[in-house]
This record gives structure tokens, sequence and C-alpha cells, in this order.
């Protein structure tokens, strides 16, 4: 384990908590309402926003939105890109090319301006972010996988177990997949990060679900709300550290995963 | 009786840029509990044989002729049907047995995976049938044996372990793609010996793809020499090793070193541009006109076929 991966699992650790149990955290409960436009103070340590609620609170609240979101979606897209990469890696030829054609054309696609687009016209809730996210993040996961299944399929263990008569799905699931998931770990993060962004500037451009509170939500609601007229920073830039430190721990766990160490382990 | 393995007329070419003439009209049987050998140096086709009839060669081969095995014509079946005949009806063991095991799974699974996806046995009754294997095989303490990673056994346990994984569904025909290849004197001789005691106890036939002679004369019943894609003798092994006849042959026992080590001299012909007439010629002692433009078919003499014009 690297000081990097340390780091970003104590980080990490730190949001998921605050993801899990903000009750035991939170200074107030999610509907206690006080004062508006509080300045910080002790009894409101981040002040209160434009209907009274606890910033600090509501920025506890907020982890789970963000975080469930993120891994969500990066779950769905590592699902779609492995099953894309082991196919194509694994039969090559027509299919390989099909998929890989289809993986281009998915990549070309400009992706938050779609989101938008979408998000104006589908008024989306959470599970309608995440599908979006999900099926339009799996295309580096889906060459990532490839480009090691072409290589893994060639070693001697996959060519024996084709001699003992293995179908090719059994081939994928049990011989080649163990041997990409040190590569499909930090993809795993990275594409949680990138849906971590994309989820914060579409609530923060309002085109998200608004009983969803969120991270980006609360950046939105600071600026549509006159937190940033008011210039009551500690409305508005609690939520954007938060959201750059988390996609930073999980960055990090990710890179610590990857690199030189990984090709090792599989050589 | 009809053979357990009948290779009628193979020919294999590879397409690319230029057409590679792997192998040519080979035909070659092995009756049930048999075993022969195919000899001959790197390049010569005795491996792309062994990968036809296992139907292991890549999608871009160009495959002509027959290999019949147990009356089924194998290049004919779909995959999904060969799936079924590899491991259960042909097992192969191959070169390097280290890379031959997967190395996220213990010893213990991988023997046991032919039992889970060929006979759908539970975990349980697999991994007892499992342990029973490897016991036979030699294993003192096969339950430990078990639960460890290829990577936590020397070279010689895996190869056993491979070798039982290969023969745990009780195969007909065992191919062994150059199972010496690499590997020191003694090992070679472990290896000679597990192969001839597994195919003695249990009746199974031995296609053996080797380049190293004298396993091939320890093992073998019959040998068939090849060189640049095609057979050029052929018959009973003591015979053909002992008193060769065809030229090639000759040069292959006289460059062993207990024979002197006198190499053959020339190099191996091209397989994309084969010599005319016989392939051998350009490096033939005994070569004449003849030999440059005709190619001799093989011909019986006595228990063997030649193909040399001086024969019989």
């Amino acid at each position: 384990m690297t000081d990097l991966n340390r780091w970003g699992v104590g980080l990490l650790a730190v949001f998921v908590v605050m993801a899990l149990v903000p009750q035991w955290i939170a200074p107030y409960g999610p509907k206690e309402r006080s004062a508006p436009y509080q300045d910080p103070s002790a009894d409101h340590l981040l002040g209160t926003d434009d209907i009274g609620d606890d910033i600090l609170t509501e920025l506890i609240y907020s982890a789970r939105i963000s975080l469930l979101i993120g891994f969500a979606a990066a779950a769905v897209a590592t699902a779609i890109g492995l099953a894309i990469g082991l196919v194509a890696g694994y039969c090559r030829g027509a299919i390989d090319e099909l998929l890989m054609g289809a993986t281009d054309v998915v990549l070309i696609i400009p992706k938050i301006p779609l989101i938008i687009v979408l998000a104006a016209f589908l008024r989306p809730g959470f599970g309608l972010l995440v599908l979006v996210l999900g099926f339009l993040g799996w295309e580096s996961i889906a060459r990532i996988v490839r480009s090691k299944t072409l290589q893994v399929r060639e070693t001697g263990f996959v060519m024996s177990a084709r001699c003992m008569g293995f179908s090719p799905a059994w081939i994928m699931g049990s011989e080649i997949l163990p041997n990409i998931f040190q590569v499909l770990v930090p993809k795993f993060m990275l594409a949680t990060a990138a849906a971590m962004i994309s989820e914060a500037s579409l609530s923060f451009l309002g085109l998200s679900d608004p009983t969803m509170k969120s991270w980006g939500m609360m950046i939105s609601f600071a600026f549509s709300k006159g937190g940033f007229i008011r210039e009551m920073w500690w409305w508005y830039l609690p939520p954007g550290l938060c959201i750059t430190l988390c996609i930073v721990a999980v960055a990090a766990i990710g890179f610590s995963f990857g690199g030189d160490d990984a090709e090792a382990r599989i050589e | 009786m009809s053979p357990l393995l009948d290779i009628r007329s193979l020919s294999v070419t590879f397409r690319g840029e230029q057409a590679v003439r792997a192998v040519e009209d080979v035909s070659f049987s092995l009756a049930e509990g048999e075993v022969a050998a195919l000899v001959g140096e790197s390049g010569c086709g005795k491996s792309v044989v062994a990968h036809a009839v296992a139907g292991l060669l890549p999608p871009g081969a160009a495959v002509s002729g027959a290999v019949l095995f147990q009356g089924r014509d194998l290049l004919a079946l779909a995959e999904r049907e060969m799936e079924a005949v590899r491991g259960a009806g042909i097992g192969v063991v191959f070169q390097n047995p280290s890379l031959a095991l997967n190395p996220l799974h213990t010893v213990g699974r991988q023997v046991a995976e032919p039992l889970r996806v060929h006979r759908g046995e539970k975990k349980e009754q697999a991994f007892a049938a499992a342990c029973r294997a490897l016991a036979a095989l030699g294993f003192a303490d096969a339950p430990g044996l078990m639960r460890l990673y290829p990577s936590q056994c020397s070279g010689g346990m895996n190869q056993r372990v491979v070798t039982a994984a290969s023969t745990i569904l009780d195969p007909p025909l065992l191919i062994a793609d150059e199972p010496t290849k690499g590997l020191d004197r003694d090992r070679v001789a472990d290896v000679a010996g597990e192969l001839g005691r597994l195919v003695a106890e249990r009746g199974t036939a031995l296609l053996l793809i080797t380049h190293d002679i004298p396993v091939a004369l320890a093992l073998a019943d019959r040998v068939a020499v090849m060189y640049a894609g095609e057979i050029v003798e052929t018959g009973p092994a003591r015979e053909v090793l002992g008193d060769p006849a065809h030229p090639y042959t000759r040069g292959l026992v006289a460059s062993l070193p207990e024979n002197g080590f006198v190499p053959i001299p020339g190099a191996s012909p091209s397989p994309v541009d084969p010599p005319a007439g016989c392939r051998f010629h350009p490096r033939c002692s005994f070569c004449v006109d003849r030999c440059r433009t005709e190619r001799p078919a093989l011909a019986a003499a006595g228990r063997r076929l030649v193909r040399c014009r001086r024969c019989p």
C-alpha cells in the first residue's frame, strides 16, 4: 500500500461515514430550521442558508447522493465496459471491430451537452441520472479491458483451458476476468470520479432532481439564492471543497492501484 | 477395426501477405492405446498438425483433408461440438507447465475444473476426484497441494498437475506438444517416464509431438518424421530411428550428440516458397537431377513409408 493509497482511503472513509450515518455527525436534523442567512457562529459553524437550514448539516447529508450517484454510475459503466471489452478482446475479428467501432462512436459524443439535453427533456431522478452517466462512461473501460484481454488470451493457461474444452463464456469469466481485475479497479475509481464531476455540474446547472440534495445542488442554491452576492463563502466554498477532496481521494485510490505495480503483478 | 485417430491428407495454409504452407498432405493414423511420435525440427509443421487435431488453429488458417476421431470428422464439427471433444475425448499437455496454469487459481481448483465444466459435478465431489488424481500421480500430500497456487509449486510439480488436469476426464487420446522442450536431462526423463506410465496404465493413446529423438524412441511405437510440412518417413520407431532410410532422417539421427553431432548442411526451406521437386534436395548429399524436378511420393519400403527416389 502506497502513501497515496493510504491518504485516499482515509479521506474517502470520512466521506463514506458522512454518507452512511449523517444523523450521528450532523449538529441538526435535516428538517430543523432557524433564522436565515446567519454568519458562522458557535451554534452554526457554517452559518445558515436562505431558508434557515444549517449549512454544515446540509453538507453532511449531501454526501450520500454525491457518493451514491458516483459509485452507482461507475458500476454501470464498468459492467458495460467489462462485457464489451471481454467479448471484443476474446472473440476478435468482426465482433471486435463492430464493438470497438461502437465504442469509438460513443467516445466522440460530447458528454456534458448531451446530458444537459437529456436532463432538460427527461426530468431526471436518481435512477435515470445513474443510467445516463453510466451509459456514457464505459468506453475507456471497454478499451483497456479489450487490450488486456487480448494479452491474457494468448497465455498458456487460456490455451490450456481451451484445450480442456471450456466454453468461451467460462474462459472469459473464470480464467481471464480474475487476471484483468488489476486494471479494472483503478478504472472503476476513475469512472466514479468522472461521474461525480458530471453529477456536480448537472446539479449546479439545476438540471437534476431538486429534491436530491447533493454538493452540486448546494452550490447551485448558493448561486441562485443569494449566497454569492452576499459573499457567503462559507455557503458555497465547503461543498466545492468536498467535491474536490472526494474526487481526489477516489482518484488517488485508483492511481495507486494502476501503473507498473499492477503490470508487474500480472506478469 | 478403424483407428482411433485417422488424419487423411491434411493440409494447412496460413493466409497472410504471403500464404504459408505449414502442412501439406499429411496422412497418419493412431490406434487405440498406441503411442506415436511426430518428430522433426522447429518449423516443420508438427505442432500445426497437433493444433489441427485439437481444433486450435487460428481463424485465418485454411485447412483441407480430414481428421477422423472415433469415426467423426473433427474438421467438420462446430465449435460447440468441438468443445465437448476437447478435454473429454482429446487431452492436450503443453510444453510449459508453469504457463499452462492460471496463476490466480489454486491447483485443486484447476485440476477439478474439467470435471465441473464437462460433467457438471458439484464442487466437493470434483475436488475429491482431483485429490485422488493427484495422489495417483505420486503426490504424498495431495490435500495440502490442492490449496497451493502454481507459483508455490516447483516446475516438476506443475508438470504433474497439468498432466493430472489434462487426464482427469480419462480421454482416449492424449496429445503432448513438446512436453520436454526446454527441460534439463533429468526432468526430461521424469516427464517421459510419467507419460509412459500414464498411457501404459490407462491404455490411453498418445500423440507425441517432439524434436527430442531419444524421448520419441523411448516412448513411441511408431514414428513419423516431418520435414518442411510433409512426412518424409514413417514406420516402427525402432526401425525408422535405428536404421533411417530417408537422407533427412539419417541426418537427424547423425546430428544427435551421442552419434557425433554431425549437423545437416544448409537451413530449412522457407514454407512460403518451398523448393521444387524433393523438398530436401538442396541439403541432400544424394541429390541427382531427378530430385530437383520430380516430387517423390511416399513409397512402401518394408514396414515403413519413405519419400525418396532411392527407396525402395
